[in-house]
């Protein structure tokens, strides 16, 4: 605590780093949690660690564990077994207020009878700081989230944005070693909320503090984030950078619940010298890297962007358009491949090239690297 | 349904007109009569001799009155400032702190003294200091009165506490605020308008006390009640009138001022 407070005065911007090479900031192992009276773990064997100055997402549908993981770290839960180690230290025996972390939350939980100054000003106090030091950093504060005319406000008088960079600038006033964010973003419009998205990473960098930011939104995560953890029912399924996340999911659940896929069933065909083929469709044949079986049933994910539509004839295999729906910078082609249905994105970018309508034949081509093996399947 | 036509409703079943006027005027005309008969000119409760307001001098200037209506005030103000401590001290620890065994049975103990009827509560106290050996006098009526109005200031303040968001308790608790930190600085001013409210109330109802304070008072702390009992007694006068107006306004007063400041309950956050 006293460290914290006789570092604020530190502005120095760190180099962004590389989260292989750095130094550790937040290690979890084995974290398992069951509420009383649960059947299921709402935390079940979580493992993960934050590189220092590190934008690490939590990302997962609705009920997988993401606060509760974040409220564990907090302190404001016990975990039924596992290890959460701060700089090297265990910080379970600490309580929330004793922890270097602090936490943005969803509804901002700005305190009310406070002015927005008073309430960016509350962590110092309690840290006894003298009062030009609070002055100077509450300042300084309210600077980097650009609501320095708002200082003498009530919180109640400033709209849903605003209050979120007066709930940033109270939880970094203090200069935490890991601060925590619950999906933060939740309760703006969409505007908004790209246009804060872009701010945070910038106060990330600026700040050059640790962020764990939690969100249940996939675009969100791929766009700030330099490590992704995927999370399902209280696990980990996959961490990864955006693009490796994106590009080359771990399995099934990663591949559907971050952008869009075609999961499709494919046969193994040909293996050997280490690559095998598998293909989908009646026809396409599809590169994999993993050692399957010839004969082998198994799951396989196209990004819809990958697949592509060429003239009858042209392509591997022949379709028929069944529909498009249109999406402004792009159109979603909705297939019919034999039995199987198929959809496609297609950019509005080549002019030349007219977007197919329904009953139109046209035949596809998927490059033969473009898809992820993600299941397999015994049947 | 909203409140406006559940009224309109209500205004349409028959007789709901003339049953309303006998309710009020039974309520009311009492009340009435008492405040009119005090500004009467004339010595009679009962018949008019014009405007005055000689009796509200007589009273201020009798010193039985006088001395009763310091000693109520004295006793009020002591017993709600310690039954509003108390019913906050009470509030936050079992709305705010840890889960307790028995918790529900903690809330119903603290109202109790709603329901005891208030002879019985008057008699179990005056046998209570007797057996202790407290002498009848200010601390055996203030402490009397703490515990008979704990649950007045109980309910506003309570109601307040549970508006109040538990996620501000550990967004506190998150920047470094230890938990009396957390109850000075965010809690106890958020929940002020409830204190005043539960304030409010717990005053009111020791200054109107009659039962408790007619037991467990002594020779030199008869408050304001009792001293009205004992004048009526020997007889009526306005003067009566005169001082049962004043309580009535201090009444309507608090009752007042803690409706309105129990209301804003539901308007913060
Ligand atoms: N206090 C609690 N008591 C019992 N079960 C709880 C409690 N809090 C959460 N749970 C359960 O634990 C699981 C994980 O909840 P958690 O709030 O961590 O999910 P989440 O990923 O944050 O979801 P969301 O995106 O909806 O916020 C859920 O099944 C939930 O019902
Ligand atoms: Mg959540």
């Amino acid at each position: 605590m006293k460290d914290m407070a006789t570092s604020l005065d530190e502005t120095q911007v760190p180099p962004a780093t590389d989260p292989l090479v750095a130094k550790t900031a937040l290690t979890v192992s084995g974290a398992v949690k069951y509420y009383p009276n649960a059947p299921m773990p709402a935390l079940n064997d979580v493992s993960f660690s934050i590189a220092e100055n590190e934008f690490f997402t939590l990302l997962g549908p609705s009920g997988c564990g993401k606060t509760t993981l974040l409220r564990s770290i907090a302190g404001f839960e016990d975990l039924t077994s596992g290890s959460i180690r701060l700089d090297g230290d265990s910080i379970e025996s600490l309580a929330p207020n004793q922890r270097p972390i602090n936490t943005v939350f969803q509804h901002y939980a700005l305190f009310p009878h406070m002015t927005v100054a008073e309430n960016v000003a509350y962590p110092l106090r309690r840290l006894r700081l003298d009062a030009r030091a609070i002055e100077r950093r509450v300042a300084e504060m309210l600077a980097l989230v650009k609501l320095a005319e708002m200082a003498d406000r009530k919180p109640a008088k400033l709209s849903g944005g605003q209050q979120q960079r007066i709930a940033l600038a109270r939880a970094l006033a203090p200069n935490p070693r890991l601060l925590l964010l619950d999906e933060p973003l939740s309760a703006l419009d969409l505007k908004l909320r790209r246009e804060m998205r872009t701010e945070l990473k910038q106060i990330q960098i600026k700040t050059g503090i640790t962020f764990l930011f939690v969100t249940h939104d996939q675009e969100e995560a791929l766009a700030m984030s330099d490590r992704v953890a995927v999370m399902n029912n209280g696990q980990v399924e996959q961490i990864g950078r955006p693009e490796a996340i994106y590009n080359a999911p771990a399995n099934e659940f990663v591949a559907t619940f971050i952008g869009e896929t075609n999961a499709l069933s494919g046969l193994v065909e040909k293996t050997g010298s280490g690559a095998a083929q598998v293909i989908v469709l009646g026809g396409i044949a599809l590169a994999a890297d993993a050692d399957l079986a010839v004969g082998e049933r198994v799951g396989v994910s196209v990004r819809l962007e990958k697949v592509d539509l060429r003239p009858p004839g042209e392509g591997a295999v022949d379709a028929i358009v069944e529909q498009t729906v249109f999406l402004g910078t792009d159109t979603v082609v909705h297939l019919k491949v034999g039995k199987e249905t198929l959809q496609a994105r297609l950019q509005h970018t080549d002019r030349a090239r007219p977007v197919p309508a329904p009953g139109d034949h046209c035949s596809v081509h998927i490059d033969p690297g473009a898809a992820t093996v993600v299941a397999r399947s015994n049947r | 349904m909203s409140h406006a036509t559940r009224i309109d409703r209500l205004r349409s079943y028959p007789g709901f007109g003339p049953l309303t006027i006998i309710c009020l005027t039974f309520l009311y005309a009492p009340l009435l009569v008492v405040s009119v008969y005090s500004f009467n000119a004339t010595r009679s409760i009962t018949e008019w001799g014009g405007f005055s307001f000689d009796w509200y001098v007589r009273a201020f200037n009798n010193p039985t009155i006088r001395d009763a209506a310091g000693n109520s005030l004295f006793v009020a103000v002591c017993a709600a400032t310690l039954a509003t401590t108390l019913a906050t001290m009470a509030a936050i620890s079992l709305l705010r702190g840890p889960p307790l065994k028995g918790q529900t049975g903690a809330v119903s103990l603290v109202s109790l003294p709603l329901m005891v009827p208030e002879i019985i509560t008057a008699i179990a106290s005056l046998i209570f200091f007797v057996t202790i050996g407290v002498p009848l006098g200010f601390v055996s009526l203030i402490a009397a009165h703490t515990v008979f109005c704990i649950p007045f200031a109980y309910l506003p303040i309570s109601a307040r506490l549970s508006g109040i968001e538990a996620t501000l308790d550990e967004a506190a608790g998150d920047l470094y605020a230890s938990r009396a930190d957390v109850i000075r600085t965010i809690l106890i001013p958020l929940m002020m308008p409830g204190i005043a409210s539960g304030f409010c109330l717990a005053f009111i109802v020791s200054l109107d006390d009659f039962i408790i304070a007619n037991f467990v008072s002594g020779p030199g702390s008869t408050t304001l009640p009792v001293a009205i009992y004992g004048l009526a007694r020997i007889g009526f006068t306005p003067e009566i009138n005169a001082v049962a107006t004043l309580m009535l306004a201090v009444s309507i007063l608090f009752v007042g001022l803690s409706w309105f400041l129990g209301r804003k309950t539901t308007q913060i956050n």
